[in-house]
């Protein structure tokens, strides 16, 4: 089996996550989770169009891609307290919804107005759900390494779903992701005091529901699959403890 | 016995004129393609080994050709990405998803010319190439194989071209070349006189 393909999805967030994390602690997770998501894009695709291209020529791939780091950029503001409170929820939830629309923008040209309320309305609906259901999750986890450990396992079993749905690519960038999170807990190892925040629960949620919408709706990836492993944010609940902070 | 039976079944399959786009085109030079007798296949390097070969079952178009005036003519042709076969209904899915054609984004593959001359004596025709999403101006030499009468007058056409599928952002699998970056398209189209 060549592990080429795979590595050039995992060892770009893998050292994004070291680096970063153990310079700048856990609230470094989601840009290092950012540039080794769009690092991993470069090196297992190209260099993706820019947001202003794809205004002009849709790309729900790409769209994902963009939609995901927009979210981590959210979260990193949160942590960096410009963002915070209420404001930080309502904007996790629109950014969830409007990600779906964008992802499928293209898809969607082709749909009757009832499909379109129901995928994209229904799919706007769930993201923005699972990105504050994740907030709260996370927000309620036991500090410590478990939450990342748990959210590493989501995002892998999204990974699997996704790749057997019929897209190795979304499987493997969702793998990225999960790279990212698992490396960030690593880093426990020699630096005390990770725990993700409510503010990662952001950019974890939205990717969690955005992957598995592409994936529902570019690729093959069945309802059933797509809904247990949307539902697989409640293994949270094994971690759970006390509410924290949001950030 | 039962072969035999089946033998009539099978003569007719592969005698009788199949679907054509015979409501479309109405002029002298007009053409519709016979769609049960033309065929687009594909050919691509797996893991810098072998050449594999898969086919689109389906395609449709119109064509409208003055032998005499081939400048005048046009050429435009639609494959559905849903046809693809590669004998294989897992790697088909895989091949309709993001990774390659992106389907549900861009469910077809069209070609529309946009010049067409001689050379020697087949035809030099020119034209844009939609494929997952992007368009690119592809050239090909396209040469008669053959014209007759069968159920109305007939007329054959061929012709082989190479596309690099990066240029249409189908680059997964090119960098670790587990399958070739060029493809080559090899399209034979039978063309029928449309229904007046």
């Amino acid at each position: 089996m060549d592990l080429e393909p795979i590595l050039n999805g995992l060892l770009p967030p893998i050292a994004a996550a070291f680096l970063l994390v153990s310079l700048g602690g856990a609230r470094l997770v989601p840009l290092a989770a950012a540039v080794g998501l769009y690092v991993a894009y470069v090196r297992i695709k190209q260099w993706p169009a820019l947001p202003t291209e794809l205004w002009s020529s849709p790309n729900g791939t790409e769209w994902l891609l963009w939609s995901v780091i927009a979210a981590q950029l959210l979260s990193l503001l949160e942590y960096a307290k410009v963002w915070r409170g209420r404001l930080a929820m309502v904007s996790a939830a629109l950014l969830g919804a409007f990600g779906v629309w964008l992802v499928l923008q293209k898809v969607a040209g082709r749909w009757s107005s009832l499909d379109i309320a129901l995928h994209v309305g229904g799919g706007a609906v769930a993201v923005a759900l699972l990105a504050l259901g994740m907030r709260s999750l996370l927000q309620r986890a036991r500090p410590g390494p478990w939450p990342g450990v748990v959210i590493t396992v989501i995002l892998s079993l999204d990974a699997v779903a996704l790749v057997v749905g019929g897209s190795a690519l979304l499987g493997q960038l969702c793998g990225s992701l999960a790279a990212a999170v698992g490396a960030a807990v690593g880093t426990t190892i020699w630096k005390r005091g990770f725990t993700l925040g409510a503010a990662d629960g952001t950019w974890i949620g939205i990717a969690h529901g955005l992957f598995l919408v592409a994936g529902l709706h570019l690729a093959s990836l069945s309802w059933t699959v797509a809904g247990l492993a949307a539902s697989s944010l409640v293994l949270l609940l094994l971690v759970g403890g006390k509410q924290k902070s949001a950030a | 016995m039962k072969t035999l039976l089946l033998l009539p079944v099978l003569l007719a399959a592969f005698t009788v004129p199949h679907g054509t786009d015979a409501a479309l085109p109405k002029g002298d030079h007009d053409w519709a393609i016979d769609k049960g007798h033309s065929s687009v296949v594909f050919r691509v390097k797996h893991a810098g080994i072998s050449n594999f070969y898969g086919t689109f079952n389906e395609i449709s178009g119109e064509v409208t050709l003055d032998p005499q005036a081939p400048e005048k003519g046009s050429v435009s042709l639609s494959i559905p990405v849903d046809s693809v076969d590669s004998r294989d209904a897992k790697r088909d899915e895989h091949l309709k998803g993001p990774d390659f054609f992106n389907g549900k984004e861009n469910p077809t593959i069209t070609f529309v010319s946009t010049k067409i001359g001689k050379k020697g004596d087949a035809l030099e025709v020119t034209g844009d190439l939609e494929l997952a999403g992007k368009k690119k101006p592809v050239t090909m030499v396209v040469s008669k194989t053959g014209e007759g009468d069968f159920y109305g007058p007939r007329v054959g056409y061929e012709a082989t071209f190479t596309i690099k599928r990066s240029d249409f952002g189908m680059d997964y699998g090119v960098a670790k070349n587990a399958l070739g970056d060029e493809v080559t398209l090899m399209v034979g189209l039978e063309l029928v006189k449309p229904k007046k």
